[in-house]
């Protein structure tokens, strides 16, 4: 599996929800709230092991899966 | 002093006509977005005026209750929208733009709103559902050419300070959502107190983040408008983004910070709380829930210089009714900080360990329900008419009142208030649902709550379905997180259904 559906099952076991756009806003379509995100973080940092920079996550660069992994390879 | 809500904006505006009320931030803006955004106190004072003389005309007369509906960034149509309502001496009824249709439909009969206030885009959307296909809408982009026809000369008004504001729809534990009634003396006795208690000045720049629905903006609306400061609305999205937050906190030069603590404790999980951010910012307020104290101490630590204070109050006696000034970190890390003393003109005291809140706060009572309102505003011997507010609270050596929790199964998340019976009965009035139970759980780590329901089916059903259904009776906020669907659920020896069972059984405790 690569990052990006493991990025996606994990968001889609946590919130019970189907993402079916990779491009879809997450933020709109509510899958993203507070307390998803930190699982999120969580996750991207224990189980995928990547360090995520907090400070740079925005509605622009970290709302849809796409744009999360284009964010994600920016960072190595 | 004024009489009326409104005048504290016009005063302001008289002052300094081109200062601007409402400033939306340098960055991520267009200058064409920028100039739909910005308003200066002049302008939305002489177009509430215009707007309030063009409602008239379409017959809205006194106590008439008149919604709207904006996203956060149009805040100054929003400010526009409340002034008009207020001078044509109606009653302003907030709706947030993300409930789904049909708790808007509930809010706007209930209310028996005469007019839905929004965007035509919004309108077109709402049209869709049979009920809305004749309601009232106001669509300000297309009226605006009409509404600036009228005179901007000020009005005069009917209305006096025991007339009720707004009212603001919370949930119900019936699955109804109820609408609190606030008068203007209400609202000007919580004003003329904070502004003088935290000397709020027109040199301040206030955030303005919590949603207009929800009473804790009432205290950036008022104490900005009274004191002629900037208020700077935080884009919505922007809230589960700390290192956006930060950025905005520090773009806009902020010097009042003002919503619920789980936003601040963001930023601190991500890092961000440092020595050499967020350096204009002077005076922090937190209220509708507590702050995990081992965040707030770490906020104190590093800004020993800023001022923390803890809000404490229900919708029902208008934002606070008290309060307590963080003065040092606190050493005990197990136990939340006091909410404190009354405010100005407040009376606390507990019977039985339950709060009660009497003085200029206590609210009118519910809309078109004299009998929750009965029940819950009484006359108490010696003490007047006062408000239970159901919080169960411990008063200290020193005076200060600490919270200890909910007398009912009512949980906060994220400051919104959520009866768990309002979510069990939504999810019961599926067709095919046995029963359910609805908890909250506490994630150990970062202290956020989560709702889950516990459910049986009567036939083949998986939660992502369950929770389309959920959402065409509830706003996001309330539909649990999680679902488990389960052959029976735990009872206790009455035959209720065993909460505290589930909650053992998620493993985690509330």
């Amino acid at each position: 599996m690569n990052m990006e559906e493991k990025i996606k099952k994990f968001l889609e076991k946590e919130t019970q929800k189907t993402i079916v756009d990779n491009k879809a806003n997450l933020l709109e379509l509510g899958i993203l709230d507070s307390f998803t995100m930190i699982r999120l973080l969580n996750f991207l940092e224990q189980d995928l092991k990547i360090s995520v920079k907090m400070e740079e996550l925005s509605p622009q660069n970290f709302s849809s899966i796409n744009n999360m992994i284009k964010t994600i390879e920016s960072w190595k | 002093m004024v009489k009326l809500i409104q005048d504290y904006f016009s005063i302001s505006a008289k002052n300094d006509p081109g200062k601007l009320a409402v400033d939306v931030g340098e960055d991520a803006l267009s200058e064409k977005e920028k100039e739909v955004f910005n308003k200066s106190f002049g302008w939305i004072d002489n177009f509430s005026n215009q707007f309030a003389r063009y409602l008239k005309e379409k017959s809205v007369k006194r106590g008439d209750r008149v919604a709207f509906i904006f996203k956060k960034q149009n805040l100054s149509y929003s400010i526009a929208s409340i002034l008009a309502i207020l001078k044509c001496d109606a009653i302003y009824v907030p709706i947030h733009y993300k409930l789904p249709p049909k708790r808007i439909i509930k809010i706007l009969s209930d209310s028996d709103a005469k007019f839905l206030i929004c965007s035509s885009l919004f309108a077109k959307d709402l049209k869709k559902h049979a009920v809305l296909s004749n309601f009232p809408f106001f669509e300000i982009d297309k009226e605006k050419i009409n509404i600036e026809k009228r005179g901007a000369g000020a009005l005069s008004y009917a209305n006096n300070s025991d007339d009720a504001a707004y009212i603001m729809y919370t949930s119900g534990s019936t699955g109804n959502p109820k609408g609190v009634v606030i008068t203007h003396g209400n609202i000007i006795n919580a004003t003329e107190w904070a502004v003088e208690e935290f000397g709020i000045t027109s040199e301040d720049r206030m955030s303005q983040h919590p949603p207009l629905n929800f009473d804790l903006s009432t205290f950036d609306l008022y104490c900005a408008f009274k004191s002629g400061a900037s208020l700077h609305p935080v884009p919505e999205d922007a809230s589960i983004f700390p290192g956006e937050l930060v950025r905005f906190i520090e773009n806009n030069k902020l010097t009042i910070w003002n919503s619920v603590p789980s936003v601040m404790v963001q930023m601190a999980v991500a890092g961000l709380v440092k020595p050499d951010r967020m350096p204009t910012l002077k005076k922090i307020f937190f209220n509708g829930e507590g702050f995990p104290t081992k965040f707030l101490a770490e906020w104190m630590k590093i800004y020993p210089d800023k001022e923390f204070v803890n809000m404490y109050g229900p919708t029902e006696t208008t934002v606070q009714c008290t309060f307590y000034r963080v003065h040092e970190p606190p050493k005990d890390l197990t136990r939340l900080v006091p909410i404190g003393k009354a405010c100005h003109n407040v009376e606390v005291f507990d019977v039985d360990g339950e709060l009660y809140v009497g003085g200029l706060g206590v609210g009118r009572g519910y809309w078109n329900d004299p009998q929750r309102t009965s029940e819950l505003f009484i006359n108490y011997p010696g003490r007047g008419r006062v408000y239970k507010t159901g919080d169960l609270v411990r008063l200290l050596p020193d005076g200060n009142y600490e919270f200890i929790g909910r007398r009912d199964n009512q949980v906060k998340i994220h400051g919104n208030r959520i009866e768990l019976g309002d979510i069990e009965s939504a999810i019961n009035s599926l067709p095919y649902i046995r029963e359910a139970g609805v908890i909250a759980v506490t994630a150990s780590e970062i202290e956020d709550k989560k709702v889950i329901a516990f459910v049986s089916v009567n036939e083949d059903k998986k939660p992502e379905s369950l929770k389309s259904d959920l959402k065409k009776l509830l706003p996001l906020y309330m539909i649990p997180q999680q679902i488990e669907i389960r052959d029976s659920l735990p009872k206790t020896g009455n035959g209720k259904i065993d909460r505290v069972k589930l909650k053992n059984e998620y493993g985690r405790e509330n």
